[in-house]
């Protein structure tokens, strides 16, 4: 399989478990932004459903850039801003983040839109699910190179929806099912 | 220096539909999964310390003199690329079974009793040689609801960030010598013998397990390899 005294491949992935404890999918970590932090805060929501309809205790855990566009480790990168966040999903699938609107971003793979990378574990799910979601009438998307790889009738499943605005901010739902017609795309890890 | 993430060595990770495992049928999408270029969000990665804050390192005595039942062990490991070179500033996340083989989590129906004594959960970082160490107790083997006599093998779940989303690892850990291990359903979805190997713990002699020995507790060593390599530094 492999070389004599290579190092190891990564190691198996498994599924959560039953149970991902609620002791380290804190609320507080799905607030990535800080009150009166600079860029346009938004709240980043959504709904999991699997082939039998809401997904309860889902871990959704995201990564995105700052307002700026910027990544970890930019010259530049928002100190106070924390590029990822985790949410369990309740009873009915629902999470919901409280975040910044990401910036484009400049990327080797092409110029990057405002984009927020969603990984999904859970029970049952062996290996992590991975999705992207983009903002709706947003120029950038045209020319994202990830947004390009999907094909174009499968585009509009990743897309945010805007809903009515909560807390004064700007709402944006994702709509994630992992089964039937209408079920999102995943990429390979 | 740049991190690279090259193509996963299927046989070493899991079938994703597991028979008897109902969930797996439910959440598994029927549609391939697309290929994507690589991009930099899937290597960036925050501050973990500053966002993941850890707990104590000792889960089997949630304060002074409350300590759970069970028998008390030292899991330790390192967290290592697919270089071999240490990975410092990881988080690891765990959570397992009391001795009883009850998760302290209100949706589980297992009629073995609560330790009260014991949450079973918590949360560490590796240090600049990519080691970890958590205080707990040995977890107890279930039988999976609804399942037709089909029991989960005593373990300990882990979650590990790391380097980059790509880096991402959620798996569970073994103990050696349990006849289990042979039918348990999670355990043999990884069709590779060597990579299912790798998922159970090598039980360490208390007078090798310094410097982190202790004479109270069984030690267990167990290594995790996150995805990617450093790659060679670009000329200027």
């Amino acid at each position: 399989m492999t070389r004599r005294n290579a190092p190891p491949p990564p190691t198996a992935w498994h599924t959560i478990g039953p149970f991902f404890p609620c002791g380290l999918a804190a609320p507080a970590l799905a607030v990535l932004t800080r009150e009166g932090q600079a860029g346009e805060a938004i709240i980043l929501e959504g709904q999991v459903e699997d082939g039998a309809g809401p997904f309860s205790n889902a871990i959704v855990e995201i990564s995105q850039a700052d307002a700026a566009g910027h990544l970890p480790g930019d010259t530049g990168a928002d100190p106070d801003f924390a590029f990822w966040g985790r949410a369990a999903t309740d009873g009915a699938g629902r999470f919901a983040f409280r975040t910044l609107r990401p910036g484009r971003q400049a990327d080797q793979a092409g110029p990057r839109a405002p984009v927020f990378d969603v990984a999904l574990i859970g029970s049952g799910i062996m290996r992590r699910l991975l999705t992207s979601f983009f903002l709706p009438g947003d120029a950038a998307n045209a020319t994202d190179p990830v947004w390009c790889a999907v094909p174009a009738r499968l585009r509009p499943r990743l897309l945010l929806e805007p809903r009515a605005a909560r807390d004064g901010l700007p709402v944006f739902h994702a709509a994630i099912r992992l089964k039937g017609l209408a079920a999102t795309p995943f990429f390979r890890d | 220096m740049a991190r690279s993430f090259g193509p996963i060595l299927e046989v070493t990770q899991p079938r994703e539909v597991i028979k008897g495992y109902p969930n797996t049928v439910r959440r598994t999408s029927d549609v391939p999964r697309l290929r994507r270029p690589f991009t930099r969000l899937q290597a960036a990665a925050p501050d973990w310390a500053k966002l993941l804050h850890p707990t104590a390192p000792d889960l089997a005595e949630v304060a002074t003199g409350r300590v759970a039942a069970g028998q008390r062990i030292l899991l330790e490991g390192r967290v290592l690329d697919e270089d071999g070179r240490p990975v410092s500033g990881a988080v690891v996340e765990l959570w397992q079974a009391n001795a009883a083989g009850r998760y302290d989590h209100p949706a589980d129906p297992a009629r073995a009793p609560l330790d009260p004594n014991f949450a079973g959960h918590g949360r560490v970082l590796t240090d600049a040689q990519g080691f970890w160490a958590v205080r707990t107790i040995r977890p107890g083997a279930y039988p999976v609801p609804d399942s037709g006599l089909w029991w989960r093998p005593a373990h300990v779940h882990l979650s590990v960030l790391g380097p980059g989303a790509a880096a991402r690892l959620v798996t569970q850990m073994y103990f050696p010598g349990d006849p289990m291990l042979e039918w348990d359903r999670i355990l043999r979805s990884v069709p590779d013998a060597a990579a299912r190997a790798r998922l159970v713990a090598r039980q360490v002699p208390p007078h090798e397990a310094a410097p982190m020995q202790d004479a109270e507790r069984l030690c267990f060593r167990h290594d995790l390899v996150l995805r990617g390599r450093e790659a060679t530094p670009v000329l200027p």
